[in-house]
């Protein structure tokens, strides 16, 4: 007896030994053309590190952050999954950014058994396929049809064109803004696809611009968005533009320069729309960076929070902490954050409100309306 | 098919096919007098942008800024022949064509790590005329009389005047005056007439409703009474124009607010508004074609030119330098890709990457292809072919419902279906003349 319970300390204490830090992989656009929303991820994840480790840590152990460049792109996505899947000190991923990238990792993780938290991915069957993939965000049908109430209900429109991103973001996004958009009366005159090489968008611009939309809905990513309305402005389209979040980074307003001017989007988050903790939240990223944080800054310090939340309770086994997630499933269980109160649906799925913002003086602000 | 729906697409059509008939050019000129493909070609068009784009940003105007593109292209074509290409100039043709692979990917990883990754945003050309925001005056009756006096300066059509000297928030702050005014003293006749007055100047003053930094000074944006805030910038302008009753031509009200740099104004032809910098594109590259095509015709650089694409060896028994004449090839080459990157750059008017060359590349090397490689006026043929009919099948392929997005693949099946019936390409031709 007292050799068994020698023996348990020293497993105890060897298992101790293994290391005193808990690692969780970040994974996101680090490089590539999406390196500013990269910076966000880096920022927001270092900032809830501190903020972990300042309050003692995960178990007495320190959150240790290993990151995952996927540069936006799926193949990249799968190799930096894998490497995580296979460094076994890795309890938790919050990632990946792009809907494709999650998709494309997910196989992976769900093959190995590593919870994969998503802070911004948005496509609908992103938490359906895999148990391990959760989000803490809306979805775009919900994104979507918000969409299509707002260019009716706020903007007036009557007719609108689609222009989107060909790839699982864009696509899911532009079919649940279409699908409404039809549902509540609007007419859809054109839907049109564009990739991310495409670099010059004229064609369809002139296009869409002989059907005199009121409103033109852009289902992608802030790059291609400033090209577009840039573009269009310069040719004096009148359109207005209306997009989802993926538009929301500043890099918008910094390359589209005065043509994002009165562009409408939606945002999982708005400091002013939230909480107290947004604006505390918001004071000590802008202490550390010297810079307000972004949406997407916000979405992955929550991610990391929570996710430290899961490991506290799971400790260092991959499978309970998938169960201490899956245990957070009502408001009452779930994590209250900066960008509101996350629990999630058997799926992973979690319901959060989309806040409606227009770019005015060159900021991000909340719109004046905002739809329930 | 309505007029308004067909012209602008043949206007950017035309516009794409030149910048592609340019860069074909570099293409082909290449092959014929090396009979290598040179696949850094993409790489110096993008360069070429970059510089371009950077030039205009720190405020050259467009030609030395195209001035400078070409310079620089001219060196980096020499310089990736002489690095690359010049050492291998006996070797089986398989090798320079690796080291053009090579040069191509070290190239976008440089001008990835010198410029960075993000887009790098094309500027507005426009100018912005700085302005002061002025402290409000302390007394109510000076703030009202000033915007009394600048009232009637807008009607007296002194648009400048009244202007320059509004600043942000200065109806508010009149306002705000007046209360504490009249809390102290209800009854003031004066009072009375002033918050009249201040009431006729909210109708009828254009107002400051946004401030913007911009690198080069304030843009300040003006709009007439109380409207809803949710509108383009566009539309506020020309509020605030109407408001004004300036009429459209009014250098003033451009003075006043931004005068639109002719490469961003538009003219009207048949109800159809076209952008300057169009015809620009048109005829940019319509004189540079007819010049190249001068050079090589009519003058003696250019017979050296043809005989080196004829044969070296016997070019250089004729007392050619034929090392020069390759270097000349590169410049030329290099400086109509430098051109042709800008005029990119200035088309999309929306910002470049240092991944743009690829594409561009690979459908300006098809269009030298499709054209007849190593024979210039094919490029200049098959540049134009290709630009068209990709704009028109995006154009038409979104129309149909098929999707836009499909266009450029009309492009390489025409392609396709041309090398089939002629290898050549359409004016390529198996005789000894090319270049």
């Amino acid at each position: 007896m007292r050799f068994t319970s020698a023996l348990l300390s020293l497993a105890l204490s060897a298992s101790a030994f293994a290391g005193d830090t808990v690692k969780i992989g970040v994974a996101g656009p680090m490089t590539g053309d999406q390196k500013e929303t990269g910076e966000q991820l880096k920022n927001g994840a270092e900032l809830a590190a501190e903020h972990v480790n300042k309050a003692g840590g995960v178990n007495g152990k320190k959150i240790e952050l290993v990151w995952g460049d996927d540069e936006a792109k799926p193949p990249q996505a799968k190799v930096v999954a894998e490497k995580f899947a296979n460094d076994p000190d890795i309890m938790l991923v919050v990632g990946h950014f792009n809907s494709s990238c999650t998709l494309a990792g997910q196989t992976t993780y769900d093959r190995v058994g590593l919870v994969e938290f998503s802070p911004a991915s948005t496509n609908p069957t992103v938490c359906e396929k895999s148990k391990w993939t959760f989000r803490n965000l809306y979805r775009d049908d919900f994104q979507g049809q918000l969409l299509a109430r707002v260019a009716k209900e706020i903007l007036g429109a009557k007719k609108v064109c689609v222009f989107f991103d060909n790839d699982d973001y864009g696509t899911g996004l532009k079919d649940s803004f279409v699908g409404k958009a039809k549902e509540i009366g609007l007419e859809v005159a054109q839907v049109e696809a564009y990739t991310r090489d495409t670099a010059d968008f004229s064609a369809t611009l002139d296009a869409f611009n002989a059907k005199k939309p009121d409103v033109i809905f852009i289902s992608g990513i802030y790059n291609s968005a400033a090209a577009i309305v840039r573009q269009a402005r310069s040719k004096g389209m009148k359109a207005q533009f209306v997009g989802g979040d993926g538009l929301k980074d500043d890099a918008l307003i910094k390359n589209a320069a005065d043509a994002a001017e009165g562009l409408v989007l939606t945002s999982p988050f708005s400091i002013e729309a939230t909480s107290e903790k947004a604006v505390a939240f918001r004071k000590a990223y802008n202490d550390k960076f010297g810079r307000d944080p972004g949406t997407w800054a916000a979405q992955v310090y929550d991610a990391v929070m929570q996710g430290a939340v899961a490991i506290k309770k799971g400790g260092l086994d991959r499978t309970k902490i998938l169960e201490a997630m899956q245990a957070m499933n009502t408001k009452e269980k779930g994590y209250d954050g900066v960008t509101g109160v996350t629990w999630f649906d058997k799926n992973g799925d979690c319901e959060k409100p989309a806040f409606v913002e227009i770019v005015k003086d060159g900021e991000f602000v909340p719109h004046e309306k905002q739809l329930k | 098919m309505k007029w308004e729906e067909i012209a602008p697409q043949l206007v950017n059509a035309l516009s794409l096919g030149g910048i592609y008939a340019l860069i074909a050019v570099g293409y082909t000129m290449v092959y014929g007098i090396l009979k290598l493909i040179n696949f850094a070609h993409g790489e110096i068009f993008m360069s070429g942008a970059f510089v371009g784009v950077i030039a205009l940003s720190a405020g050259w105007s467009l030609i030395p800024s195209i001035a400078a593109a070409c310079a620089f292209c001219a060196v980096l074509g020499v310089t990736i022949d002489r690095v690359a290409y010049q050492p291998l100039r006996s070797a089986p043709k398989l090798a320079p064509l690796i080291t053009a692979l090579g040069m191509s990917i070290f190239l976008q990883n440089a001008a990835m790590m010198v410029w960075g990754s993000g887009m790098r945003p094309f500027p507005v050309l426009s100018p912005k005329y700085p302005m002061t925001l002025k402290k409000a005056p302390e007394n109510s009756k000076a703030l009202i009389d000033e915007i009394a006096s600048r009232l009637e300066k807008v009607r007296d059509g002194k648009y400048d005047e009244a202007m320059t000297g509004l600043f942000l928030g200065e109806y508010r702050v009149a306002k705000r005056n007046l209360e504490e005014e009249r809390a102290r003293d209800a009854k003031s006749a004066e009072l009375v007439l002033l918050e009249k007055r201040l009431a006729e100047a909210r109708e009828n003053i254009p107002r400051v409703t946004a401030v913007t930094r911009i690198p080069d000074g304030l843009l300040v944006e003006f709009r007439n009474g109380t409207g809803d805030a949710l509108k383009t910038l566009s539309d506020v302008r020309r509020e605030a124009q109407q408001a004004l009753k300036i009429p459209r031509t009014a250098v003033e009200w451009n003075r006043m607010e931004v005068r639109k740099h002719v490469l961003e104004r538009g003219f009207m032809v048949g109800g159809v508004e076209v952008q300057w910098k169009q015809p620009l594109i048109w005829f940019v590259t319509l004189a540079l074609m007819l010049g190249l095509e001068f050079m090589i015709r009519k003058t003696s650089v250019g017979r050296a030119m043809r005989a080196v694409a004829l044969d070296q060896n016997t070019a250089a028994l004729m007392g050619v330098s034929v090392n020069n004449i390759i270097r000349l090839t590169f410049v030329i080459g290099s400086a109509l890709a430098a051109v042709g990157g800008v005029l990119y750059a200035l088309k999309l008017g929306g910002g470049v990457v240092f991944t743009m060359g690829t594409q561009v590349g690979v459908i300006a090397f098809s269009a030298a292809v499709l054209g007849g490689i190593g024979n210039i006026r094919g490029a200049a043929l098959g540049g134009l072919l290709i630009g068209v009919i990709t704009n028109l099948a995006i154009w038409k392929l979104g129309e149909w419902g098929v999707g836009g997005v499909y266009g450029p693949a009309i492009a390489f099946l025409v392609l396709i279906a041309v090398i089939l019936v002629r290898p050549t390409g359409l004016l390529g031709s198996t005789s000894v003349e090319r270049a």
